[in-house]
């Protein structure tokens, strides 16, 4: 998998990097969940992948569909099947206790590891996601689609130069957050085409110490928490956690991964450092 | 800061399969019983069965049934369960299985559910002749021949609610050895019984399986034996499982060979066949068995009980003095064996061998990969895990009901007194009369009548063993299932003492001819005197508390009334002394009628203390995530008094010192040998006792300095 998430981002958003700084996507996360993609599919835009989609249940290929949004005009409209952070949470704390228990005997004790089938006795990854929405103060922004060039025919093109300039992004963080706020909401199992689904909840996450893109699957631990705050009439505090059942790829191998890249990263720098350090001859120059 | 030892990891797992399929990932909790009482050993576990996984639903009913989507196949009036055997309800039963197996596929989401169902929706007895009752009309006065309703009636029916799992499907589970995790045990294996289905009120929702092992087929066996004398009307055709073919009880049968004509069949067992040729042929029925990886259909013999292996049960007769490993074929797989050699065979930890011994017979090529395709180490053996899931995954080649017979008995009672007094007098025969009962309630009590342990192993195997309550763990060699627990294995433990239980004097009574008894005649009427075991050793404390030992089989002179007596005494005083302790989980620990010794060790040398005694009832319990343990009831508790042997090991003493258990049989086949003495340290030579006590008692020891010196 190899998705420039950045662009993903400014792609959904309809900006081009560096149109504003709300835009940004600061770090790279992505929220989904079974319910959303399936309501994505039902709109039956695209029926020849529609099968293969329900099936092999991945996330869709979030470039493809922005594009496909785009095309609507669907970009932010009330339930977003993907969901991007717009003002991403100030910590991302990573949770995973072992699973053991301490049994005492007459003379010591004894610890009861509870493996897994790789002998781990790691037990459930928690994310506990902490932010502010930043401002969402709707009278300092303007409408998204006030920027389409297309609604903007009346005006001039330097009104609608300032107009933009003066957008701090607070309807489409607000709408960001309410479409995390609803996700966190969501029910665990729905009927689909006479079936009861189980809703995946799904994070696509990168950062600097996971420079990989992985996706987190499980479900929201608590509803999103949040803080109506006189002290700050324009943004809130909120928190949530996430439970993580499992991850594509396995967050083993991603490290794996990872660190094999270091590794070979700096092989080659040594080896383009000796290859420096040698003289013509190809002997080592003492410095 | 804690002393190296102290503190030790341990690492749980298991694995369970259930109709050949793993549900381990779903399990909570598994509890393992076993006991050598009058009842099958039972396991139970609890799975969480996310979106009703183990449970028939509604929707689940709809996907099987729902006519709407049958158009091709019209079935007539309660068709779905019941078919004519017509040739063109034959086709439309299999048009039938057809669809239900595309349905299973397709419309059931879950995979567990999936494979269960697919396997079992289309499983049909056929032929089976149900007789209509609706038939007898309200006007007639005398109910004609019932109309037969005859069709294929469905082997695992579904009604919404039911768990996708039934009675009788093939259960195995496997224990890792929490401290050795290369080892893994059998810890159970038989049949699903009960299921509990639990929904809270947070909608959490749990299938709670229950299950008995293979024994449970005697149970419902039922037999009559010696049927005819009084009441030949209630003869077999009134039961088609009862077998006639003991009609004449069990004279001349020794324990060897009732248990093999019960489990066998008379002709099957072979050895009956001489000494009662009127016995008929054995007769075969072709038996079923489905797994969610296939099926195997085999002849089984008609007059036995369940489908044991006979051709790889074995009779051991157990001698002391043999190497270890020695054991002497004497014939018709019968051994003589040390009790290390016996433990060795039946064990019940995981090994490569266990793909050959339990396979169903003739299916060995059967088994997937078994030539070439397993997963081996470096070292080219077999990988346990590969073991586990092929037996697991395989109840159709590796059946639970396919365990074999191992009897071990003593090859001498005594010097004087052949085994056959206590395995064919006292063991054999029955009552004159007609008695209906079951194969597994004659065998208990065939058992119980000369103190023998019957059970199922781990394994699924059935084991008949005589009292190995006299033994020391040492002399199982350390094979599992006698062991050594030293204090820090040890959690908490009760110990109780029941003068209540005490008996000194036992009499039986005995008779010159069968059913003389019942005629209230006894050996006093031809002038002759009681079998009486007594223990004038106790007499000083608990006095002569006498009791007359309950009649419970034909019993023809003194000498075998002598030895009844003996055995109901030492069956009486066992519970005398018990305990119950709660320990950490010894997998090798699973077997009842086990020596186990309680070293009581502690940091000063001084035990806490210390005792051998008999596991009656092992109990291991499995909570993920939460606790490991096992608890273990024990009787026959042998304490220690002083006594050592020449190597300055402790002998253990039962209630009262050796003198306290006339019928000991390990003095009777001298795997020890106390000093005439019963108790050295109350001889009332003093300078004797000095000696003792120079040549066993630490010097160092000031108490008993001190009390040498009274």
């Amino acid at each position: 998998m190899s998705i420039d998430l950045g662009d993903v981002f400014n792609s959904l958003m309809g900006l081009t990097p560096g149109a504003g700084s709300s835009a940004d996507a600061r770090a790279a996360m992505v929220f989904t969940s079974t319910q959303r993609q399936l309501i994505l599919l039902d709109t039956d835009l695209i029926p020849a992948t529609k099968h293969t989609r329900s099936t092999t249940g991945g996330i869709i290929d979030p470039a493809r569909e922005a594009q496909r949004l785009d095309e609507r005009n669907l970009t932010l409209e009330r339930a977003m099947p993907i969901i991007t952070m717009a003002v991403n949470p100030k910590s991302v704390r990573f949770t995973q206790p072992k699973r053991f228990v301490k049994k005492d005997v007459r003379n010591g004790s004894v610890f009861f590891h509870f493996t897994n089938s790789k002998g781990q006795n790691n037990d459930i990854l928690t994310m506990t996601f902490q932010g502010n929405t930043g401002n969402i103060d709707l009278g300092g922004s303007v409408n998204v689609s006030e920027r389409n060039p297309s609604a903007m025919q009346s005006g001039t093109a330097i009104d609608a130069q300032n107009r933009i300039e003066q957008d701090t992004g607070a309807l489409r963080k607000l709408m960001v957050w309410l479409n995390l706020y609803s996700l966190s909401r969501e029910p665990m199992i729905f009927t689909h085409n006479g079936s009861i689904v189980e809703n995946e909840f799904r994070i696509t996450y990168v950062s600097q110490v996971i420079p990989q893109p992985i996706d987190f699957i499980g479900f929201f631990s608590k509803v999103i928490e949040f803080e109506e705050n006189a002290a700050k009439p324009n943004s809130r505090d909120y928190n949530f956690e996430f439970t993580v059942t499992r991850t594509e790829p396995d967050l083993d191998d991603v490290v794996s991964h990872v660190l094999t890249g270091i590794q070979q990263r700096n092989a080659l720098q040594a080896s383009e450092t000796a290859t420096l350090l040698t003289n013509t001859n190809g002997q080592l120059v003492t410095i | 800061m804690t002393t190296a030892g102290q503190a030790r990891n341990a690492f749980p797992a298991m694995r369970i399969f259930v109709f050949g399929l793993e549900v381990t990932e779903d399990v909570l909790s598994c509890t393992v019983n076993m006991q050598d009482g009058r009842s099958p050993n039972t396991c139970e576990f609890v799975l969480v069965s996310p979106l009703d996984r183990y449970i028939v639903t509604e929707r689940d009913i709809h996907a099987l049934y729902d006519t709407v989507n049958l158009p091709e196949i019209i079935l007539p009036t309660a068709a779905k369960e019941t078919f004519d055997h017509s040739a063109a309800q034959k086709e439309i039963g299999n048009l039938l299985d057809v669809e239900l197996k595309a349905r299973v596929s397709r419309d059931i989401q879950d995979e567990t559910k999936r494979r269960i169902l697919r396997a079992k929706v289309v499983e049909r007895t056929p032929n089976v002749t149900q007789p209509d009752i609706n038939a007898v009309s309200s006007t007639t006065t005398t109910p004609g021949k019932f109309a037969a309703m005859t069709g294929d009636a469905l082997t695992y029916p579904f009604q919404v609610g039911d768990c996708i799992f039934h009675s009788n499907d093939a259960v195995r589970v496997f224990w890792r050895d929490p401290f050795k995790p290369d080892d893994w045990y059998f810890m159970f294996t038989g049949f699903i019984t009960d299921w509990t289905d639990t929904v809270t009120a947070d909608n959490e929702r749990t299938v709670t399986l229950r299950c008995e092992d293979p024994s449970r087929i005697l149970r419902y066996s039922r037999f009559s034996n010696n049927a005819g004398q009084f009441d030949s009307a209630t003869r077999q055709e009134r039961d088609n499982v009862v077998n006639n073919q003991a009609n004449d009880g069990f004279h001349d049968l020794n324990l060897e060979e009732f248990m093999h004509t019960i489990l066998f069949g008379s002709a099957a067992a072979g050895i009956v066949k001489a000494k009662q040729d009127s016995i008929e042929a054995a007769g075969k029925f072709n038996l079923r068995r489905v797994s969610v990886n296939g099926s195997t259909t085999t002849p089984v013999v008609e007059k036995g009980a369940g489908s044991f292996n006979q051709s790889k049960s074995a009779v051991f007769r157990f001698s002391p003095g043999k190497d270890q490993n020695d054991a002497i074929v004497v014939a018709n797989n019968e051994q003589i064996i040390t009790l290390a050699a016996y433990q060795r065979h039946i064990g019940h930890k995981v090994t490569s061998s266990d793909l050959g011994d339990l396979i169903l017979e003739g299916k060995e090529s059967e088994v997937p990969g078994i030539a070439t395709g397993l997963l081996r180490d470096a070292s080219g053996t077999i990988l346990t895990s590969e073991i586990i899931r092929i037996i697991g995954d395989l109840p159709h080649l590796y059946p639970v009901d396919n365990g074999r017979l191992f009897i071990l008995t003593p090859d001498v009672l005594a010097a004087s007194a052949d085994r056959e007094i206590l395995t064919k007098d006292v063991g054999g025969s029955i009552a004159t009369y007609t008695t209906w009962t079951t194969r597994l309630k004659l065998i208990y009590d065939v058992c119980e009548r000369i103190d023998f342990s019957f059970y199922a192993s781990p394994k699924g195997d059935l084991i008949c063993e005589m009292p190995l309550h006299d033994f020391s763990p040492q002399d199982f060699g350390g094979e599992g299932g006698a062991v050594t627990v030293p204090t820090k294995d040890t959690i908490s433990w009760e110990r109780t003492f029941t003068d209540e239980r005490v008996r000194t004097v036992m009499i039986a009574d005995w008779s010159p001819l069968d059913g003389y008894a019942e005629t209230g005649g006894n050996q006093e009427t031809v002038g002759s005197l009681p079998g009486v075991a007594s223990i004038p050793h106790l007499f000083p404390q608990f006095g002569v508390r006498q009791e007359r030992a309950e009649r419970r089989a034909f019993i023809g002179s003194e000498a075998a009334a002598t030895v009844y007596a003996n055995v109901v005494l030492n069956q009486m005083n066992a519970d005398a002394r018990s305990a119950h302790v709660q320990m950490l989980p010894k997998l090798s620990l699973l077997w009842p009628n086990r020596p186990i010794e309680f070293t009581g060790d502690t940091p000063d040398g001084y035990a806490e203390r210390p005792y051998i005694a008999t596991t009656r009832t092992i109990t291991h319990a499995l909570v993920w995530n939460s606790d490991m343990s096992m608890s273990v009831d024990v009787n026959r508790i042998r304490g220690w008094a002083g006594q050592v042997d020449e190597n300055r090991v402790r002998l253990y003493e039962p209630l009262g010192g050796f003198g306290g258990e006339p019928l000991n049989y390990a003095i009777l086949n001298q795997t020890i040998s106390p000093p005439a003495s019963t108790k050295a340290l109350s001889g009332r030579d003093r300078d004797d006792l000095s000696r003792i006590v120079e040549e066993n008692i630490n010097p160092l020891d000031i108490s008993v300095q001190r009390l040498l010196s009274k």
